[in-house]
């Protein structure tokens, strides 16, 4: 009877740790696409790195060779606390480590191996309770089974009804309960059990203070993620937006990447505004791709040519948080609410082809798409696009870019130049430092191919705090280390750009 | 979650879980649906003569599928009078479409490979329809990035080739297998012609290539030691999807064909798939096309009779010349005293479209590697703006799991829950969460989807006999080669120049 109990309590454990085992692993590699980006590498990698690691901890178990309940015992207690700590440690010490990935990674490989090592030293536990061919199937069996259980209730209950970081601490609880119930139920088989108890307690309840103050832990390590005050944050339906503030510097974060910091955004947004207006004789109508917080409409409000500006962005959040919000409205200076601005909630690619059914023409035009991370923006750096756009512009209009760091993604910023030319365009690429961002790159492109080169810039506006005849000039000029190279034209169809985006920035991550 | 989860409710919790047990009810909507079996089958009976008096027309184009439709175009575009007869309600066949709230999305054919500049018949189409050029195609329809990826033991894979987990003897035979698919690409027959072209017709008549449509596909690959399951999977999968028959059915000619013919991996695709163009071939035929009308018989003389839909009035036509675009199986029944006329077997299908609330892939085409089916197609994937919303995901499987006919009956029996939950099992292993996303699911049964190329079919007698016209009817349709867009495209033009000539 003895020994069927505990061939039972075993046979749960298998189960239960299964279960663990791959609710950490879903875990990992859902923080890592969050925090990283939509990348589909994230998940890949975090499955290969963990699947070794079992494979490295399976290997290890060999060199158990005595007191394996109590080593068994062990092993569950640190899985229950770096397991179920997993999410609430990723979370907060993003941007506190010099390489994120090299945690994430440390930490999915310890968890991997620790989970490896269970279910070898559970079968030895158990092989004198079960003939060889019932132990095998038995086991492996209840471990398909826990995976299916937890690739079901990880999307359907857990990730909906409980967030990652209590989802984790629930189930580093109930493997610190797997091992806390064999010390239990095997206590006679154990010699010195004293560490083992109070090792296994303390994990229980640091565990369980976890789960009930999951969400002030959360808030915290959201805070600590972005080493700021969180002043303001919403999720949109298409993007996370984050607003922070330290002493007197503001910062705007779209899914955990920097969009301006106050302290310095002038200087992007004048280099990305004035360079293309001085260069288009008298600007009357402009469009704005992008650039919902009004930044860039800021700007070009220092034009008094300028009759009507046109701002798509994608997200009607936003655009409502930037007209509205105290503390943001000084930061643009109201220009949402000016009466020559009118905004447009649209996505910039099907906004093109109504515009042009609508016959609409531009003098300028300035594009502040976020950086090509993913193949959704990628499609607004085409051909394509490019060749859409062309059929809004007046034949001598000028257009700017935000095109990412020459410096940094040396490929990604001349392969949106590469596209350009390609298209018909004629370009002039120039670039600023701005220091919440590093060197930065823009091209300036017109339709009419020669146009660009044999234009003499007006007058820049007065009041600019970075722009000045001097710099505006400089800025054209590039060093050799962000000197033009081939890097291919980035089409629909093959979207070269992501993938030099993805290899370029992944270094820095 | 604000409260503390109480024990009880955990333990409720739990014990439901336990006895949750598969769902009868199911929450979303759909049937199946189709090609026009009972109207069709009228052709059972014995074709009878009416004496319907007849109207006139230059020519009389029996078929409104791809094939038909590019042969009216052109007729008509050289000043002939044509009309066109169609027993479905819409045109297309088996390039039909479907449309609903959400998006447009394929019932059939889904893509056009990028054509070669030497292939001047299909360029010249995609030309006249706004594609672009040889020389630059309009990247809009190209199938944007990325294209496809592979389920496999669990995970995802980009492209379609495992490459992963192969050791180096397996590298090797995949690399050989390619290198030698390049040679045949490359390569030129004794009469100098391409070993494997596209339209079937331009390729060599070399008895040395020809011979290898006399073994399957399966046989040919054993002869050459290519024995890695991966690679012999990857073949399958390619005569399946081209010919709905697997590598053991077709003849290595055929097999080969699907690799060496194209000289780019690129397609054109839309949300409603090769759809777009038959749309685009209507607008261009407005006012000459007679839906819903059955053809019961063509004499060589050039008198067509058909009945209508619904009233079953007969109607009849004379004309100068008759295109029978129709299928050859029924072409045969449609001609008095052709009944024994050589027609091809065929390979039927099944193509599930499934609305889902969520878009589940970036990717065009899903394949599943352990499965019967095909995988999955997303119809917004061309979409430029952002993949947010809800989308179609249009679901493949040729039935050649059992003989054409066994399978046809199989198909036929089943019931449309027994089909949803095949479906929603095959895609489970990538999709778990897939059934609560899932708000529509019709299924459309093809029972004779694609002439079966099984050895001695495309290069053997009969075959040869089929495009000769009889008296004044010209034949035209993709069951006279292969199961491909070009072809019907080549028999189109091929009708239609025999008329002008
Ligand atoms: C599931 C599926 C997927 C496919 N995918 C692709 C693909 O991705 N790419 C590709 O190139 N090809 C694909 N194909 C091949 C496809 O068959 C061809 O591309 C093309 O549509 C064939 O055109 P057709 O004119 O030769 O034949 P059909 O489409 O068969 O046209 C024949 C027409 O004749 C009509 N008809 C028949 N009998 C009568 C009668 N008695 N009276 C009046 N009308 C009649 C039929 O209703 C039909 O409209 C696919 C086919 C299927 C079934």
């Amino acid at each position: 009877m003895e020994s069927r109990g505990m061939r039972l309590l075993l046979l749960a454990s298998v189960f239960t740790i299964a279960t663990c085992g791959l609710i950490y692993e879903l875990i990992a590699g859902t923080l890592a696409s969050y925090l990283l980006g939509d990348s589909v590498t994230q998940f890949s990698t975090v499955i290969g790195v963990y699947l070794f690691a079992m494979g490295v901890g399976s290997w290890i178990s060999k060199f158990v060779k005595k007191d394996v309940l109590a080593t068994f015992v062990r092993v569950e207690f640190l899985i229950s606390l770096i397991g179920g700590f997993s999410a609430f440690i990723l979370f907060s010490l993003f941007d506190q480590v010099a390489s994120f990935r090299v945690l994430l990674y440390s930490m999915v490989f310890l968890t991997g191996s620790l989970v490896g090592l269970e279910i070898p030293l559970l079968l030895r536990l158990l092989k004198d309770e079960l003939r060889f061919e019932d132990l095998v199937s038995r086991v492996l069996s209840l471990d398909y089974i826990g995976a299916l259980a937890a690739s079901l209730l990880f999307p359907l209950v857990l990730v909906p009804k409980l967030g990652l970081v209590r989802s984790a601490f629930l189930f580093g609880l109930l493997n610190a309960g797997v091992g806390l119930l064999a010390l239990h139920f095997l206590r006679d088989q154990l010699r010195r059990q004293r560490g083992l108890w109070f090792g296994g307690l303390l994990s229980f309840s640091l565990l369980i203070t976890g789960f009930i103050q999951a969400d002030r832990l959360q808030a915290w390590a959201e805070r600590a993620a972005y080493n700021e005050n969180v002043i303001f944050a919403h999720s949109s339906p298409y993007q996370r937006l984050v607003l922070t503030r330290h002493r007197d510097d503001l910062r705007l974060y779209l899914n955990g990447n920097l969009q301006f910091s106050s302290r310095d955004e002038y200087r992007y947004h004048e280099s990305l505004v004035h360079p293309v207006l001085v260069r288009s004789s008298t600007p009357k109508h402009v469009l704005i791709l992008g650039g919902g917080d009004g930044l860039a409409a800021r700007e070009v409000l220092r034009h008094p040519t300028v009759e009507t500006i046109t701002l798509v962005d994608l997200d009607s959040e936003m655009t409502r948080l930037f007209a509205q919000h105290p503390l943001l409205t000084p930061l643009n200076q109201g220009s949402l609410n000016s009466p020559k601005l009118h905004i447009e909630n649209a996505d910039a690619f099907t906004w093109l082809e109504e515009a042009i059914g609508r016959s609409l023409r531009f003098d300028a035009v300035i594009i502040d798409f976020p950086d090509p991370s993913n193949f959704s923006i990628g499609k607004l750096y085409s051909t394509s696009f490019y060749e859409k756009l062309r059929r809004v512009l007046r034949p001598e209009a000028v257009i700017s870019i935000q095109c990412t760091s020459p410096l940094a993604a040396r490929k990604s910023f001349w392969c949106i130049e590469e596209t350009l030319r390609a298209t018909g365009y004629g370009t002039l690429p120039y670039h600023v430092y701005v220091p919440s961002f590093g060197e930065w790159g823009f091209i300036l492109a017109s339709p009419s191919p020669a146009f660009l080169s044999g234009v003499t810039p007006g007058p820049l506006p007065a009041g600019l705090r970075y722009l000045t005849d001097e710099t505006h000039l400089a800025a054209f000029q590039f060093p050799p280390d962000m000197a033009q190279l081939p890097a291919g034209v980035n089409r629909l169809n093959n979207q070269v750009l992501v993938r030099h985006f993805e290899e370029e920035w992944g270094r820095y991550e | 979650m604000n409260e503390r989860l109480s024990r009880r409710a955990f333990l409720a919790g739990s014990l439901a879980l336990g006895a949750c047990r598969p769902s009868i009810s199911q929450s979303w909507t759909g049937g199946i649906v189709g090609a026009s079996h009972d109207f069709g089958h009228l052709l059972r009976q014995a074709p009878r003569a009416t004496t319907a008096t007849a109207e006139k027309a230059d020519v009389v184009i029996v078929g409104g599928g791809m094939a038909g439709l590019i042969a009216a175009l052109r007729l008509k575009q050289a000043g002939r009078d044509v009309k066109v007869i169609e027993l479905e309600n819409e045109v297309g066949g088996n390039s039909a479409s479907g449309r609903n709230a959400t998006s447009a999305y394929p019932w059939g054919a889904h893509y056009v490979p990028l054509p070669s500049a030497d292939m001047t018949d299909v360029c010249a189409l995609l030309e006249e329809f706004g594609l672009g050029s040889p020389d630059r195609w309009k990247e809009d329809a190209l199938c944007h990035d990325p294209n496809e990826r592979l389920w496999y033991r669990g995970r995802w894979l980009e492209g379609l080739m495992p490459s992963y987990g192969l050791d180096d003897a397996a590298r090797d035979e995949v690399q050989r297998f390619f290198a030698k698919m390049e040679e045949f690409k490359q390569l030129r027959g004794s009469d100098g012609r391409r070993a494997f072209a596209i339209p079937l017709e331009n390729s060599s008549r070399d008895p040395d290539l020809i011979a290898l449509d006399q073994l399957t596909m399966a046989d040919w690959m054993t002869r050459e030691n290519f024995h890695h399951p991966d690679l012999r999977w990857h073949v399958d999968y390619g005569c399946r999807d081209d010919y709905g028959s697997g590598f053991e059915t077709v003849s290595a000619w055929a097999g080969i064909h699907y690799y060496a013919s194209r000289i780019s991996s690129e397609v054109f695709t839309w949300p409603e798939g090769n759809g777009w163009l038959i749309a685009r071939l209507r607008e261009r035929l407005a006012g000459h096309l007679i839906p819903g009308h059955l053809v019961t018989r063509i004499t060589p003389e050039g008198r067509v009779e058909a009945v209508a839909a619904g009233s079953l009035n007969a109607r009849a036509w004379q004309a100068e010349a008759v295109v029978c675009a129709a299928p050859r199986f029924i072409a045969k029944r449609l001609i008095p005293g052709q009944e024994s006329m050589p027609s091809p077997t065929y390979a039927p299908w099944m193509v599930a479209n499934l609305t889902v609330s969520k878009p589940i892939s970036q990717t065009w085409d899903n394949v599943l590697r352990d499965s019967r089916s095909l995988g999955y197609i997303v119809a917004t994937h061309q979409q430029l703006g952002p993949a947010s919303g809800p989308t179609v995901l249009t679901y493949y499987q040729p039935l050649d799991h059992l003989p054409p006919a066994e399978a046809r009956k199989e198909a036929l029996a089943k019931s449309y829950a027994a089909w949803c939950n095949e479906i929603l099992a095959d895609l489970s292993g990538p999709h778990p969460e897939l059934r609560s996303h899932l708000t529509h699911l019709d299924v459309w049964l093809w029972g004779h989807a694609m002439a079966r190329p099984v050895p001695g079919f495309l290069h053997g007698p009969e075959r040869a006999a089929m495009s000769q016209p009889l008296g004044k009817i010209h034949f035209a349709h993709s069951d006279m080669s292969l199961s491909l867009f070009e072809e019907a495209c080549h028999w189109g033009h091929h009708a239609a120049r025999a008329i002008l000539a």
